[in-house]
C-alpha cells in the first residue's frame, strides 16, 4: 500500500509574473528542483504550463507522490489548486520523465487547453482526469518530437 | 540487556528465522520449529524487542532489511507492516516514513552506506535535527551485529530541547502546550520598556476537518493529515518562529516580533487551506486564526493566549477560513456571555421565568380561540428579557429541555384557569424535537398534571426543526397529534418554506410570518404571498393564523385574502398571566355584542 504505485493529477492558477523571460527563468527553476526531488524517490510525470494555469501529474509510490504533493502546496507561485484525480494506478502514464514539461506545444495548442481546463471545473472527476492526462499526453509527444526534429 | 540482545542476534542470523515480517511472527514460527530451550530464548528475545523502545532494523551488506521492530515502526511514523518476506531496500522503507524528509533520508542511507563499504564494526551515531523536518528529531546508530549484518537502532535525539518527550507534541514533532507556554514567557521577560527584544505576536489556529478524516477512514489517516498540517505550519513560518501543537486540532505559531504577524494569519489561513493528499485520498481542512499581540493584548503568557484564543473563537464563528485579531471587545463580549450563561443556569430554580399570552382571534366566530405563551425572563437586574436574547445560549448550554418542560406544564396548568375551551399555544425548540422520547413525555406530564384535554393544547414547531432526523420527528409529531394535540408551523414563509413539508405531515395550522403581514397593505408582493399561503390553507383543509396585525387595514387585508386566525397588537398585546383571564372574557363578550349588532 505504502510503496504501491499512485498517481495525482491536478490544475492550479499560475501566480508566475512577469514577462515570458522571466517565466521561462522561473519554470526552468520549478522543474529543475522537481526533477532532483523526483529521481531520487521515483516519481515520473509531467507538468503544463499554459492559459495562467499548471496542470501536473505525479505517479510513483504513494507516500512518495504524496509527499511530493506537500511540496507543491507550500509553493506560493500558484494557487487554486484543484485535485482532479487522486489514487492507485495500474501502470505508470509517464515512466520516462522526472518531469516532462509541455510549454511551447501548450502555447500552441490554446483552445484545446483552455477546453480542458474548462472541463475541470464541470466535468466529472474521472472524464475530467482522462481529459488532462490526454492532453499532458499529446502535449509532451509533441515537444518531444519537435526537440527530436530540432 | 546486553545478554538479551546477544541471545536475540545469534538467532536473527540464523537462515531459518528470516522468513519474517515482525518480531512476534518470529517467535510464532521459532514456536513450532524450534526444540524447546531455543525456541523458549528466541522468543524471549524477540517479545522484548518488539516491547523496546529503541527502533531496531537489521540490514544486510546491500541495505535489503531483514527485520524491524515495533518502536522502529513508530519512530518512521510507518502504519502498517511491511512485507519483510520481500526484502525491501533500506531506502524504500525510509522513503515509507512520513517522518522523514529527504534530507534526513539521505544523511542515514548516506551514513549506512559508507559505514557498511568500510567495514566498520561500530558503524558510529547521526543525529537528525527536529527542524529538518526528520519528525521529533533522531538519533541513529548503526553497529555491526554479524558478518555482513547491520543494526539501525533510532532513538529520540538526545540534549535538545527540541527532543525532549515533555517538551514536543509526538504526532507532529512541533512544540507542546508546554514548552510553547514556556518560550512565550520567556520571550515576554525579554521585551518590554526595559527588555532587550520586541514584543511577540501570537497566533492561535483552529483546524477544522481532520475529524470527518479520521470518522471516514480511520485514526492513522486522521494523524497523518494533522502532521501534514504541522509540516505546513512550519514551512510557512520563519526559522525565528514557534510553531506548536497544543491540543487536537490547535496548533500555535509564537512570532518574536509582532510587525507582519497579520500577513502570516493571512497566509497560513491559505496555505492550510489547500487540498491535502493523505494516503491516497483527498483531504480538506479549514484554519481560523486568532491573533494577540503583546503588550497590547496582554503582557503576560496566560493572558495574551487568552486573548488571542478569544480572537480564534470569532474567526471561527464568523465562519471558519479567516483570521481575527483580538479587540477588547472581545474580551467584553465573552464576560457578558459568561455572566449571562451563569445567570441562566439560575433562573429557573430561582422562578425568574414566567409566560406571557397573546390571544388569537378567529375570523369566522369572531372569537378569541386561543393564545400563544410567550416566554419571559424577569432578571433582577436585566429586567424583563426577551426571548430572542437567550433562548439560543440555552440551546447552546443545553437548558432549553429543562426549560420547556417548565413552559409545557406552566402553559397548560394556566390555561386550566381560563374561560370556556380557549387553547393554549406552546412553541417547541428544534433541539426538544429531537429528543422525541423525552418531549412526549413532557407533554403527556404536562395534560396529565394539569388536566387540560389534549385538543386545547397546540405545539408551534419552526420548519427549521424539520431538519435532520425527520423520520423520527414527523414519528413524534404524529403521534402528538394521535393524541389529540394540535401541531402548526410557525413563521411559515421564511426559511426553507417546502410544500413536500405540507405533504408529508399534515399540520393542524400554518402560521404566516408578521413580515409578510407588516407590509400588507403597500406591497401588492407581500398581499399576494399572503393570499398564496391562505389559498394553500385552504386547499389543505388547514387553518391559517396572520402574525403580527397591527392595524384594521392589515386585520381587513389579511381576512380578505382568506386567513382564518388573526394575532397581533391589534387583537391585544402579550398578557402577563394574571390579566389573561379577564381579557379574555372583555374580548370574546365584545365579539358577541358586535356580532349582535350585525
Amino acid at each position: 500500500m505504502l510503496t504501491s504505485l499512485h498517481r495525482i493529477i491536478y490544475v492550479s492558477r499560475s501566480l508566475l509574473r512577469g514577462d515570458e523571460d522571466q517565466v521561462a527563468v522561473e519554470l526552468r527553476r520549478i522543474l529543475a528542483v522537481s526533477r532532483r526531488n523526483n529521481a531520487s524517490e521515483g516519481v515520473t510525470g509531467a507538468l503544463l504550463l499554459g492559459q495562467g494555469s499548471f496542470a501536473q501529474v505525479l505517479e510513483g509510490p504513494m507516500v512518495a507522490v504524496e509527499r511530493a504533493f506537500e511540496r507543491i502546496q507550500d509553493d506560493p507561485r500558484h494557487a487554486d489548486l484543484v485535485v482532479v484525480e487522486v489514487g492507485a494506478v495500474d501502470a505508470r502514464a509517464f515512466p520516462d520523465w522526472s518531469m516532462a514539461f509541455a510549454g511551447a506545444a501548450a502555447a500552441s495548442a490554446a483552445p484545446r487547453v483552455r477546453a480542458v481546463l474548462d472541463q475541470v471545473g464541470t466535468a466529472p472527476r474521472a472524464t475530467a482526469a482522462e481529459s488532462v492526462l490526454g492532453l499532458l499526453d499529446a502535449l509532451i509527444r509533441r515537444e518531444t518530437e519537435w526537440a527530436m526534429a530540432r | 540487556m546486553i545478554c538479551g540482545r546477544s541471545v536475540f542476534l545469534a538467532g536473527l542470523i540464523d537462515p531459518m528465522d528470516i522468513q519474517v515480517e515482525t518480531a512476534p511472527r518470529a517467535a510464532k514460527q521459532a514456536q513450532t520449529r524450534r526444540p524447546p530451550t531455543r525456541q523458549h530464548a528466541r522468543s524471549l528475545a524477540s517479545a522484548a524487542l518488539d516491547v523496546a523502545a529503541e527502533g531496531v532494523i537489521v540490514c544486510d551488506d546491500a541495505l535489503r532489511v531483514w527485520l524491524c521492530n515495533a518502536a522502529a515502526f513508530r519512530f518512521l511514523g510507518l502504519e502498517e507492516p511491511l512485507q519483510l518476506r520481500a526484502r525491501p531496500a533500506l531506502s524504500q522503507v525510509l522513503a515509507a516514513s512520513p517522518c522523514l524528509d529527504e534530507t534526513g533520508r539521505r544523511t542515514v542511507l548516506a551514513h549506512c552506506a559508507e559505514a557498511v563499504a568500510n567495514g566498520d564494526r561500530a558503524g558510529g551515531e547521526i543525529e537528525l535535527p527536529a527542524d529538518s523536518r526528520a519528525g521529533t528529531g533522531l538519533a541513529l546508530r548503526l553497529r555491526r551485529v554479524a558478518p555482513r549484518r547491520w543494526a539501525l537502532m533510532f532513538s529520540a535525539a538526545r540534549a535538545t530541547a527540541a527532543s525532549d518527550p515533555l517538551a514536543h507534541d509526538p504526532l507532529t514533532g512541533l512544540a507542546n502546550q508546554r514548552r510553547f507556554e514556556a518560550a512565550l514567557t520567556d520571550r515576554l521577560a525579554m521585551a518590554g520598556p526595559g527588555g532587550q527584544q520586541d514584543w511577540p505576536g501570537l497566533l492561535l489556529i483552529d483546524v477544522e476537518g481532520h475529524g470527518s478524516l479520521t470518522e471516514a477512514s480511520g485514526r492513522a489517516a486522521g494523524d497523518a493529515l494533522l502532521r501534514l498540517v504541522g509540516q505546513r505550519l512550519r514551512a510557512a513560518l520563519r526559522e525565528s518562529d514557534l510553531p506548536a501543537r497544543l491540543d487536537d486540532g490547535i496548533f500555535a505559531a509564537l512570532v518574536p516580533a509582532a510587525a507582519g504577524v497579520e500577513t502570516l494569519a493571512r497566509r497560513l489561513v491559505e496555505r492550510l487551506a489547500r487540498p491535502y493528499v493523505v494516503q491516497g485520498q483527498v483531504a480538506h481542512v479549514q484554519a481560523s486564526v486568532g491573533l494577540a499581540v503583546a503588550p497590547r493584548d496582554g503582557h503576560e503568557a496566560g493572558q495574551l493566549l487568552h486573548s488571542a484564543d478569544l480572537a480564534r473563537r470569532q474567526a471561527k464563528a464568523e465562519g471558519a477560513g479567516i483570521y481575527r485579531s483580538f479587540n477588547v471587545l472581545m474580551r467584553e463580549q465573552a464576560e457578558a456571555r459568561r455572566s449571562l450563561e451563569a445567570d441562566l443556569r439560575k433562573a429557573l430554580v430561582l422562578g425568574q421565568f414566567e409566560l406571557f399570552y397573546q390571544p388569537q382571534f378567529n375570523v369566522a366566530t369572531r372569537r378569541v380561540l386561543a393564545c400563544e405563551a410567550l416566554l419571559r425572563w424577569r432578571h433582577p437586574i436585566r429586567g424583563l428579557v426577551a426571548p430572542g436574547d437567550f433562548i439560543s445560549v440555552t440551546e447552546e448550554i443545553g437548558l432549553i429541555n429543562a426549560i420547556g418542560e417548565w413552559v409545557l406544564r406552566t402553559a397548560c396548568q394556566e390555561a386550566m384557569d381560563w374561560p370556556g375551551s380557549i387553547g393554549v399555544a406552546v412553541n417547541v425548540s428544534p433541539l426538544q424535537l429531537a429528543d422525541p422520547d423525552r418531549l412526549l413525555r413532557a407533554v403527556a406530564g404536562a395534560l396529565a398534571a394539569s388536566g387540560l384535554r389534549p385538543e386545547r393544547l397546540e405545539i408551534e414547531i419552526t420548519e427549521s426543526a424539520l431538519f435532520g432526523q425527520e423520520a423520527a420527528t414527523l414519528d413524534c409529531l404524529r403521534t402528538l397529534q394521535a393524541r389529540g394535540v394540535q401541531i402548526s408551523l410557525d413563521d411559515f414563509g421564511t426559511g426553507y418554506s417546502s410544500l413536500s413539508r405540507l405533504r408529508s405531515f399534515r399540520f393542524d395550522r400554518i402560521k404566516i410570518d408578521r413580515s409578510f403581514v407588516k407590509d400588507i397593505t403597500e406591497d401588492a408582493h407581500a398581499r399576494g404571498l399572503v393570499r398564496a399561503i391562505a389559498a394553500l390553507g385552504t386547499g389543505l383543509a388547514l387553518a391559517t393564523v396572520a402574525e403580527g396585525v397591527e392595524t384594521d387595514e392589515q386585520a381587513r387585508q389579511v381576512e380578505y385574502e382568506g386567513c382564518t386566525d388573526l394575532q397581533g397588537y391589534l387583537i391585544s398585546r402579550p398578557l402577563p398571566a394574571s390579566e389573561v383571564r379577564a381579557v379574555l372574557l372583555r374580548l370574546n363578550e365584545r365579539a358577541l355584542l358586535a356580532g349582535a349588532a350585525d
